[in-house]
């Protein structure tokens, strides 16, 4: 989905370092881009828990919910007991994020930069629902079955193609086609052309 | 750099080559190594694995050997080198019988040797170390090391063994009580638990262990004989060092090979134990002869005296260790008693403004914190206070002065200011404020009782108004309290300004009362009047007032009281007056030389008759006003 460019990060770097200010302004045009993708997968973050499962949903409890009185709860990546997050609205909305800075580089030496992020854990639930299992878990042991299934289906369609489908930020993107990235492309292309331009200039 | 959340979409993804690039300069260093790794291996293995058992037995027997002697030294170190036979043979025999290895026997003997100096006592306190060991699954030597410890008093480590003792029992029981406690719940458990199938697996390890001390021992002994030297292995090394063939060969001959030269290691012993190089046989098989058994039985009582004498030393100190913790306790608990003291004290403090009652705290204070002079001084104070206290009392002061209620006015707003501006919540701040009103109205009370506000300086005036403002905020019963006595205070002002008023006002109105009674005295008994007349004779008109007419006579007496009759005048006038009258007298005989009846005729040439004659018997009709005649209006008037 994303595009890939060698070399930016050198010339980036390069920018940084002779011309600040282009960067800035490169960094600014980018964002300019970026946040409207950001509030329109905000805008999709349902206001209340989605398809009215309400069980699920942590401003219908009067009292404090933990790990211990958690009627879902799980276990963490530690094996501690943790509550299964329930749906908060502002929650999943302020999860929703954008980032200019380039991310850690992964096994394969490859990082990503100016993304749009889903970092809330009940928006990320229902942002990614039923992509793998769309009837539920297969290998649930659970005494209710249906649970999975019945629990995706309240949450509505995903949207988009393949990994990168969802319901809010997969959602936005999609709905772009593509627009916002040849946006965020050019703006680099065009401060690279500028940086480059510049330092003939002053070679000249 | 950020970490990569787990659902994103990202508008730009760049490839860095370096990490990968030094993955696999990484995985290259990783696999020469391994290669070299894997040689060396290979070069060594085969050696190792046919060189295991012998290296193992020699191993143990190396082991066993280095710990005999380490026991051996121990026991001469303790001056009870004479039982080091005994000692070994006691460990050899309870080996076998528990399954428990020498190798944790020893050490543990050792241990407990070491704290007690008594073989015996060391025999029965390492059988109950092996039976608590058995029973609470613990190692040997750790329960040993806390039996040892325990043994000198010093109990804290039997916790871990859970015997159930509480904490203060396992403090203050003695030695004896704690083997009777141990033995109780754990004994016999090292021979249950050497009963075991694991019993029994590790009895038959030890004795495959023991199986293979002896070869290995077999084997240095081969060795030591190769090495053509008094037992010493190092030439034998040099060798082995030098000439690498040799080691080679002699690898070969250990493990069923042959040398170079086509020896057998069979044929190395047998010329080793054939040729008589180093033969055992001049070596006494008698472990003892006579004059070492008497040495051993002179050592043996020796260090029998010197255990009597350690353990009764060890029991003097536990006995003074005994005594310093009941100390200890005794003086806690002063101190608990002394403490709760201070704090009663304190707190005390913190309860009153009362001048007396805190210089009385101070003082005691003072005493139980031993400073003496601070007391002294503070005693002094408080007698000096009580001293004035008196005699204000004598002089009928009883109200309270400027310097004790500015105190307290300053020690009450600090309180209040600190309370206002503390992080408590703000029913808390009221409790404080109560308590803060409270002992400002107590310190008042006893103190006295406030006077006039206006009585005191501006500066206390400021205060108290601060205070009653303050007071009037709160909704506490003490502070409704000292709002009332600072009322009244201003209002004792107000109400002697208002009776200082009164009294003028009264005093006014009695002295004119006072002067009209006399005014009505006077008249009424005929007395001088205060300077009308100049001789002394009481007058009711002045001496100095003509009256030869009728007029002035009108005139003069116009003022006087309509009771007043020309018999009440007349005396009081003067001669001078009385001759104007004419030789008047009221008292005078009409009859004799007066006429009854004296005719006016009015006759007047100037103004109307009739006017002139109505003139005249105004002047007529008046003076019947005043009694002086009779008929008013008759135009017959009687005088």
């Amino acid at each position: 989905m994303s595009v890939k460019l060698d070399g930016v990060k050198e010339t980036l770097r390069a920018i940084r370092k002779v011309d600040p200010e282009l960067l800035k302004e490169m960094n600014k045009a980018i964002k300019g881009i970026m946040i409207p993708i950001r509030d329109k997968a905000r805008g999709y973050a349902p206001t209340a828990a989605p398809g009215g499962l309400y069980n699920w949903d942590e401003g219908a409890y009067t009292k404090k919910i933990t790990a211990r009185n958690s009627a879902f709860r799980t276990f963490n990546s530690e094996g501690r007991l943790r509550r299964f997050p329930l749906y908060q609205a502002e929650v999943a909305r302020k999860g929703i994020y954008y980032s200019a800075s380039p991310s850690k580089r992964n096994r394969n030496g490859w990082s990503s930069q100016y993304i749009v992020a889903n970092a809330s854990a009940s928006g990320s639930i229902y942002e990614t629902a039923g992509r793998k299992n769309p009837g539920g878990d297969p290998k649930s042991r659970s005494n209710n079955p249906g649970a999975g299934a019945h629990f995706i289906n309240r949450m509505g369609p995903l949207y988009g193609d393949g990994k990168s489908r969802g319901r809010m930020i997969f959602r936005a993107w999609a709905e772009d086609q593509g627009k916002a990235q040849a946006a965020v492309v050019k703006a680099i292309e065009n401060t690279i052309a500028a940086f480059n331009q510049g330092r003939y200039d002053k070679a000249a | 750099m950020a970490k990569l959340p787990d659902l994103y979409v990202n508008a730009v993804t760049t490839y860095d080559g370096k990490a990968l690039a030094k993955g696999q300069k990484q995985i290259a260093g990783f696999e020469k190594n391994v290669k070299n790794l894997a040689k060396a291996f290979g070069l060594t293995f085969s050696a190792a694995a046919l060189a295991q058992y012998g290296k193992n037995a020699v191993k143990a027997f190396a082991a066993e050997d280095a710990q005999v002697k380490q026991l051996t030294q121990s026991l001469k170190n303790l001056g009870l080198g004479f039982a080091t036979e005994s000692v070994k043979q006691y460990l050899d025999v309870l080996e076998q019988a528990t399954g428990v290895n020498k190798d944790q026997l020893q050490p543990a003997l050792q241990k407990i040797l070491q704290t007690t100096g008594d073989i015996a006592k060391s025999q029965e306190i390492l059988a109950l170390a092996l039976d608590t060991a058995a029973g609470s699954g613990q190692d040997l030597a750790s329960v040993s090391q806390v039996l040892a410890q325990a043994y000198v008093g010093n109990n804290r480590g039997l916790r871990t063994l859970n015997i159930g003792l509480t904490q203060a029992e396992i403090k203050t029981a003695n030695f004896a009580e704690i083997q009777e406690k141990l033995l109780k719940i754990f004994g016999g458990q090292a021979a249950v638990a050497a009963d075991t199938y694991t019993g029994k697996l590790n009895k038959l390890t030890i004795a495959a262990e023991n199986a293979s001390e002896e070869i290995g021992r077999g084997l240095i002994g081969a060795l030591e004989g190769l090495a053509g030297s008094d037992g010493n292995l190092d030439p034998l090394i040099d060798k082995m060092n030098k000439l690498s063939v040799a080691t080679g060969d002699f690898i070969s001959v250990l493990f069923g090979g042959k040398t170079k030269d086509g020896y057998s290691l069979k044929d190395a012993i047998d010329i080793v134990f054939g040729g008589g190089v180093r033969g055992f046989g001049n070596r006494s098989l008698s472990a003892s002869n006579q004059d070492t058994q008497r040495a051993d039985a002179a050592a043996a009582a020796k260090a029998a005296a010197a255990a009597a004498k350690r353990e009764k030393e060890r029991l003097a100190l536990l006995r003074k260790q005994a005594l310093t913790e009941k100390n200890k306790l005794s003086l806690s608990k002063a101190a608990a008693v002394f403490d709760t003291t201070r704090i009663s004290i304190a707190a005390a403090l913190r309860a009153t403004y009362d001048k007396e009652t805190i210089l009385r705290l101070e003082a005691l204070q003072a005493i139980e914190e031993d400073n003496g002079e601070l007391a002294l001084k503070k005693i002094n104070e408080l007698a000096a206070l009580q001293k004035n206290a008196d005699m204000a009392k004598l002089a009928g002061v009883t109200q309270i002065s400027e310097a004790t209620l500015s105190a307290l006015n300053t020690q009450l707003l600090t309180e209040l200011d600190a309370i206002n501006k503390s992080k408590m919540a703000e029913g808390e701040k009221e409790a404080a404020r109560q308590i803060a009103f409270g002992k400002y109205n107590a310190a008042i009370t006893a103190a006295g009782e406030l006077a006039a506000k206006e009585s005191y300086s501006e500066r206390v005036q400021i205060q108290l108004t601060e205070i009653a403002k303050l007071a009037s905020l709160s909704k506490t019963s003490n502070a409704s309290l000292t709002l009332m006595k600072l009322r009244e205070s201003e209002e004792l002002s107000m109400i002697e300004r208002v009776a200082a008023a009164q009294k003028r006002a009264d005093d006014a109105r009695l002295k004119a009362l006072q002067d009209y009674a006399a005014l009505l005295g006077k008249i009424g008994t005929g007395g001088n009047t205060g300077g009308l007349t100049s001789s002394g004779v009481g007058s009711l008109i002045p001496a100095t007032t003509v009256v030869d007419t009728v007029g002035k006579m009108a005139e003069a007496t116009k003022g006087l009281k309509k009771d007043i009759n020309i018999f009440d005048l007349f005396p009081t006038l003067t001669d001078t007056q009385k001759a104007d009258l004419g030789g008047y007298s009221p008292t005078m005989n009409y009859g004799g030389g007066y006429p009854a009846t004296y005719n006016i005729k009015i006759e007047t040439g100037v103004g109307d008759p009739e006017a002139i004659a109505r003139a005249v018997s105004d002047i007529f009709n008046q003076s019947a006003y005043r009694g002086t005649s009779t008929n008013r209006d008759t135009g017959l008037y009687i005088l």
